[in-house]
């Protein structure tokens, strides 16, 4: 046999032994395969029942002196917008939009002594513009639709104002949410990493044969990288604050209150995560099945209230919905302490079941 | 909530225990232990793998919750109150168990420090005196020979000042003198009063402990002194010649033979209880002469971990 020809086929014998090798690995692990193969079928489908892009109708507050039903049933009969008050003050419609208890807020001024001719100012929270841009568009074509229609009289002076991001600022958009992501994509691992690598490297026995309980294995792994999670998130809000001159409009020392709970929170699963895997690549593994549902209902990417309603109730699970809502409430619209508090409260009890969930699989796990 | 009893860390019987038994699903990885240590005496726990050795030190350090038994170590009850005894059992692990990215002396710091060590500093510095470990304190772990690296780790399951001293494997892959050294450390901890559990494939080594336990498929097939275990053993060792002689051909055909011992110049043919007249009779066809040779306690255990049954002559 040609030389070359057998140091080609003693390489590519050597090389398939490695694949044969490290494919025995990965069959000899059901819960890889679990999670390569089943899991992200099972995800596909949650994902593509859950996520709605493309929108459902937009809540729409009126603000006006009469309550005109011509108005109310053009609104609704078009099927693209919810009416959820009439009647309101203009502060009142304001507030209701800060709350986001509406999307767009129609405030109808009284008409000119002089002229006759009514003003009409649309407030868009555009604080999520995937939200906001749709209801606009399709306002403006209910709008033209009316112009067009020859009973229509041009008395009306309409006016938009986008409220929150009045510039449409790309990175406004993004950045309040994604500061979120990163922390949480770090600290999860971080956490997922620790008992499983301490259990292979072997210090993970000795550790459990001195008087630490489980409770205090959990913490004080967790601590530092509490610390390096709360000095991340200080980084990367700051990067956000200086590069992009993201406002920071709301209650701070709220917020922040709410990133330590939110950095303990995915700690937390994270540490669970570690002490139940069995290897490293299982708990990177099982650190994907948290992230990748947490970005994709949490309305980082697409508007939560556009979810059913049973895809709505499993991103309350993820601390990254609170998140979420906290960061362009707080950075964007200004909200308040209570606002925050409301949405600490939820983290904080995931971050204490993730705990206790830490706690219980530690103690039932030996090397 | 249990409350740890009453107890005396200082017990004149430091390990007295019944029945102690441990499964992994359906694998019996421990059964029926039962083991009774004074003060300052060296148990030996030997046998191939797999046999038991170290659940059972995991149980006895509260690593591992037993499923059957009893009993009292350091005087409290074990199933009852692993807690407790987690604060005061020296527990040495069979693999690497130091960070390797910390120095010497921040692992055993760290250790004191976990155990509420009353002045860890001083502690330690006495650790690192007494086993030759000062002139690398400073040193990384990951950086230290095995040797070394096991020599700290030794160094660390002595951190708590324990009466009770589990050792998994602590020799192994060490070298000729550094196992001795550690053997002399573990004499004079038990001439101090220290009590001391060892597991060791390292059959040389089971002669310097006062009892040893057989430990075979979960089950402690023999205990006693050594020079019991040999004779309860009923080892039989005969002398051939290898030369005109095939290893796989005898281990099939010679009957009765529990260990074929392959040497250079000659082999060991290990029976249980007396040969049978067949394998003398299978000797003589091959015209091999035969001496009859002491049995050793790696004979003993050959036997045990063999099961072959007494064969009848």
């Amino acid at each position: 046999m040609n030389p070359l020809n057998c140091r080609w086929h003693q390489s590519v014998v050597r090389t398939l032994t490695l694949a044969w090798l490290e494919s025995l690995a990965i069959r000899r692990d059901p819960v890889i395969l679990v999670m390569i193969l089943i899991v992200p079928a099972l995800q596909v489908a949650l994902f593509g029942y859950a996520l709605r892009p493309l929108g459902s109708a937009a809540s729409v507050v009126l603000a006006r002196a009469d309550k005109d039903p011509g108005a109310l049933q053009l609104l609704e009969k078009s099927g693209d917008f919810r009416v959820v008050a009439d009647g309101l003050s203009e502060e009142e419609a304001l507030a209701r939009l800060r709350r986001q208890e509406a999307l767009v807020a129609i405030v109808v001024h009284p008409p000119s002594a002089s002229t006759g001719a009514v003003a009409i100012t649309v407030y868009a929270d555009d604080s999520d513009p995937v939200r906001s841009n749709p209801a606009l568009s399709k306002l403006e074509s209910l709008y033209w639709r009316q112009v067009a229609d020859p009973d229509f009289v041009p008395q009306t002076e309409v006016r938009v104002e986008r409220l929150y991001n009045p510039q449409s600022r790309n990175e406004w958009i993004l950045t309040p949410a994604l500061s979120g992501v990163v922390v949480m994509i770090s600290m999860l691992m971080l956490g997922a990493l620790s008992i499983v690598r301490e259990r292979e490297r072997g210090t993970w026995e000795a550790m459990l044969s001195t008087p630490v309980n489980a409770l205090e294995a959990i913490v004080g792994k967790a601590l530092p990288y509490q610390l390096l999670g709360c000095a991340q998130a200080t980084l990367v809000i700051g990067c956000c604050r200086v590069l992009f001159g993201l406002p920071l409009r709301g209650d701070m020392p709220a917020f922040g209150l709410f990133l330590v709970m939110f950095i303990f929170a995915h700690l937390m699963i994270g540490l669970t995560i570690s002490a139940a895997a069995g290897s490293q690549l299982q708990a990177v593994q099982g650190s994907v099945l948290i992230y990748l549902p947490s970005m994709l209902l949490s309305g980082f990417l697409f508007p939560f209230v556009n979810m059913p309603w049973w895809a709505q109730r499993l991103g309350a699970l993820f601390p990254l919905t609170y998140y979420t809502e906290v960061a362009r409430g707080v950075m964007l619209r200004g909200q308040d302490a209570a606002f925050v508090h409301a949405r600490t409260l939820p983290v904080a009890a995931i971050a204490a079941s993730a705990l206790l969930a830490a706690v219980m699989v530690f103690r039932r796990r030996l090397p | 909530m249990n409350t740890p009893e009453p107890t005396d860390a200082d017990a004149a019987v430091p390990v007295d225990i019944s029945g102690l038994g441990k499964n992994f699903g359906a694998k019996v990885a421990l059964a029926d232990f039962s083991l009774r240590l004074d003060r300052g005496q060296i148990y030996g726990a030997v046998g191939a793998n797999g046999g038991g050795k170290t659940t059972a030190l995991r149980i006895l350090a509260g690593l591992l919750p037993a499923d059957a038994g009893s009993g009292r170590v350091l005087g409290v009850d074990l199933r009852a109150h692993p807690d407790w005894l987690r604060a005061r059992v020296g527990y040495m692990t069979q693999h690497h168990s130091l960070y390797r990215d910390l120095t010497v002396e921040e692992n055993l710091l760290a250790r004191a420090r976990v155990y509420s060590v009353a002045d860890p500093r001083r502690r330690v510095a006495r650790l690192l005196d007494e086993y030759g470990l000062e002139r690398f304190a400073r040193e990384r772990v990951g950086r230290l020979s095995g040797g070394w690296m096991r020599r700290v780790q030794f160094a660390a399951a002595l951190v708590p000042s324990p009466r009770l001293l589990l050792l998994d494997e602590p020799t192994a892959g060490l070298d000729l003198p550094t196992s001795q050294q550690l053997w002399a450390s573990v004499a004079e901890l038990a001439a101090a009063g220290v009590t001391v559990l060892v597991s060791t494939h390292d059959l040389s080594e089971a002669n310097r402990c006062d009892v040893i336990g057989v430990f075979v498929e979960g089950e402690i097939v023999a205990d006693g002194a050594v020079e019991d275990v040999i004779r309860r053993s009923a080892a039989v060792v005969v002398r051939v010649p290898t030369a005109g002689l095939d290893s796989a051909s005898a281990r099939a055909n010679l009957p009765g033979v529990a260990v074929v011992r392959w040497g250079a110049r000659q082999c060991d043919l290990v029976f249980r209880g007396e040969i049978p007249t067949a394998a003398l009779r299978w000797l003589q066809d091959r015209n091999l002469s035969s001496q009859a040779a002491d049995p050793t306690l790696e004979d003993a255990v050959s036997v045990f971990v063999s099961r072959r049954p007494l064969v009848a002559a």
